[in-house]
């Protein structure tokens, strides 16, 4: 339903004066949904990203998707700078833009009521003041050639500016003239760096002072306030500080233990609808923990029921289609694992083979059987043009591989290939286990403890939920973990 | 929610593609009612035979999109080792990162959400102008690129010229 958005991006400002202002965008959204941050996360590689996005695609993939370094969702912090800098942006933000968008309509009345000159030197010649001409030089200097916005009527502004004396003008500041033509408005009075009421200037020591220590009474002059519905700095991280956390974390659980029935019950207990396949259900309990974490972290949370109508959603659109593809496991969704281990296994079955004839030649060595194949007697040239011819990219790479590791390496080489290929999905599992195995539970769940008082967002709720997933990834009583929850 | 996510994202990809487009490159949804199948149009790059090209291709985007990659399929005829002879486009970025069909690709290289459309197309582009003989997805065309260059090149321009209809 793209209607009820208002798919505003960082590309509006490109044609206005304002096109600085398009990175500056660009860097306060999301990178995975392409939208203003909501509830900024950062992870342990220091990436920000929605926490419902980083979620779901830690739940998935169990890397950061921006440097791809292994992380996981209990190590998520909170980023209150940049959600502030998110939640005052956006308020402002059409505003803005609709004043730089007047603003290049303004300027290019100017350009046509001036002839728009077609060269300096034009200028230079009409323009016999001599103040005028040397703003002019240095501005036009400073015109980036390169900006693509054809619109922007560079030097007939200068010349107007020029009468101000401003030689020094450039791009930068004639951004900022135009953003001061909101914020500065010529009545005498000077605004407060911090809470931005104008007042006079008499008066803004004395204020600053209550300003800061937070208590301000000073009698202020509302009427010019550029913008009084936004909040001073600092509120959403400081005012959440005394927030009393009433929604624990829920934890994630190895589905593997569970049997069918018990992930059946799990379900029914956290109130969440219980059908489907034993893949289906999985899949709707980690969008549903991602759902019920991110809506945890945020600073407005909704109630359970707008989770479950979120919930309905997905199940909806993404969880009845899945099933219908009948695909398998977190991981790939549109990767046929399972034909391509078909197609593949008489390649990899050769390279075991092959691989086993080799070291049976180096080493004089009877070949050890491995799942009841037998060794074909020797014959390693015909083999190898055999299969060039049948995948060469892949036995290219595997025989260089073969012919340059030492012999004990050849061993490993006949194992991998079939594991990789056979069981993408359990590897994958096995890996995560593996990781989650190196960090020590004690020393993170401490660690995880101190930093979350800092954070000040989940302070003991915080680490039980934290070390829940743990254990349940070790196998030590997957039951506790889902005590915290209560709905 | 999610399908919304997917959607909205590639609502703003499409706007930002329409007001910033990168060169050589033109993308939009076929029908408005539906963001999830596109069609992209991709200019042979300059220097190479496929030079003077003009290459429709489509793409479909999975529901959970920008989760998973889209597939993407030329829709002419192109000579090239790393599409299939069906036109479906084989690179890395357009491979799910928990899986890895050829067994050396570097995770790095991989589809992560922080890609775009953008980058897939301008990774299409550049894969025109220097393919990859290590995981042909057109066994024949990546011999003949390797072993007979201007042969190879040959096929390609009679392609580029079928296709515009010369």
């Amino acid at each position: 339903m793209p209607e009820q958005y208002e798919f505003a991006d960082s590309t509006d400002w490109l044609p206005t004066p304002l096109a600085a202002l398009a990175p500056l965008e660009s860097s306060l959204r999301c990178q995975v949904c392409k939208d203003f941050f909501t509830t900024p996360m950062m992870t342990s590689c220091s990436h920000t990203f929605c926490s419902l996005c980083i979620r779901r695609y830690l739940s998935q993939e169990g890397r950061c998707p921006a440097c791809r370094e292994p992380d996981q969702e209990v190590k998520l912090r909170r980023n209150w700078v940049l959600e502030e800098l998110v939640a005052n942006f956006t308020v402002s933000r059409k505003r803005l833009l609709d004043f730089a968008r007047s603003g290049m309509e303004s300027l290019e009345e100017d350009a046509t009521e001036t002839q728009r000159p077609k060269k300096r030197r034009k200028v230079e010649q009409s323009t016999p003041n001599g103040t005028e001409r040397r703003s002019t030089r240095s501005q036009s200097k400073k015109m980036p050639s390169s900006t693509n916005q054809p619109s922007l009527p560079s030097t007939p502004e200068v010349i107007e500016d020029s009468e101000e004396g401003s030689v020094y003008e450039d791009v930068e500041s004639q951004s900022a003239h135009f953003t001061n033509g909101t914020k500065e408005p010529d009545d005498g009075l000077v605004a407060c760096p911090c809470c931005h009421r104008r007042m006079k200037e008499n008066l803004i020591n004395s204020h600053l002072d209550k300003c800061i220590s937070g208590n301000s009474h000073t009698p202020v002059d509302d009427t010019f306030s550029p913008a009084p519905q936004i909040a001073p700095p600092g509120t959403i991280a400081y005012a959440q500080v005394k927030r009393s956390k009433q929604n624990d974390r829920l934890p994630f659980i190895n589905y593997s233990l569970l049997t069918d029935n018990a992930l059946r019950k799990k379900l029914r207990d956290l109130g969440i609808p219980s059908h489907g396949s034993k893949d289906l259900m999985r899949r709707r309990h980690t969008e549903w923990v991602n759902l019920w974490n991110a809506n945890c972290d945020s600073t407005n949370p909704v109630t359970k029921r707008q989770l479950l109508q979120e919930l309905k959603v997905w199940e909806d659109t993404l969880g009845r289609q899945s099933e219908k593809t009948g695909t398998s496991g977190f991981m790939a969704k549109d990767f046929d694992s399972g034909n391509y281990v078909k197609n593949q296994k008489s390649n990899f079955d050769d390279l075991i083979r092959q691989a086993r004839q080799k070291r049976a030649l180096a080493s004089n060595i009877p070949v050890q059987i491995v799942n009841g194949e037998t060794p074909e007697p020797p014959q390693p040239e015909n083999t190898i043009s055999d299969h060039e011819l049948r995948r060469p990219d892949l036995l290219h790479l595997q025989n260089e591989a073969l012919l340059s590791k030492p012999k004990s390496d050849a061993d490993e080489m006949t194992v991998l290939p079939p594991t990789r290929g056979l069981l993408p999905t359990t590897q994958m599992e096995t890996n995560k286990k593996i990781e989650q195995q190196t960090y020590p539970g004690p020393t993170s769940s401490i660690s995880t403890h101190l930093s979350s008082k800092n954070m000040a967002s989940q302070s003991s709720a915080g680490t039980a939920s934290d070390q829940a997933p743990l254990q349940s990834y070790m196998g030590d009583l997957p039951e506790p973990s889902f005590s915290a929850y209560a709905p | 929610m999610t399908s919304n996510v997917a959607s909205k994202r590639l609502f703003q990809e499409y706007k930002s593609l329409l007001t910033n487009p990168p060169e050589g490159i033109s993308a939009g949804p076929v029908n408005e009612d539906d963001l999830f199948i596109w069609e992209a149009l991709i200019q042979g790059p300059e220097g190479t035979p496929y030079e003077g090209g003009i290459f429709p291709a489509e793409l479909r985007f999975p529901k959970d999109y920008p989760l998973n990659p889209p597939k993407m399929k030329f829709l002419g005829e192109i000579w090239h080792p790393n599409v299939y002879t069906n036109g479906e486009v084989c690179i890395s970025i357009l491979h799910p990162p928990g899986d890895d069909p050829n067994h050396y690709e570097s995770a790095s290289e991989r589809w992560s959400p922080i890609q775009s459309v953008e980058k897939i197309l301008i990774s299409v582009m550049s894969m025109l102008a220097e393919p990859n003989d290590e995981s042909p997805a057109n066994v024949e065309a990546a011999k003949m690129w390797r072993d007979r260059r201007l042969e190879f090149e040959k096929k390609v321009r009679e392609g580029v010229r079928r296709s515009l209809g010369l």
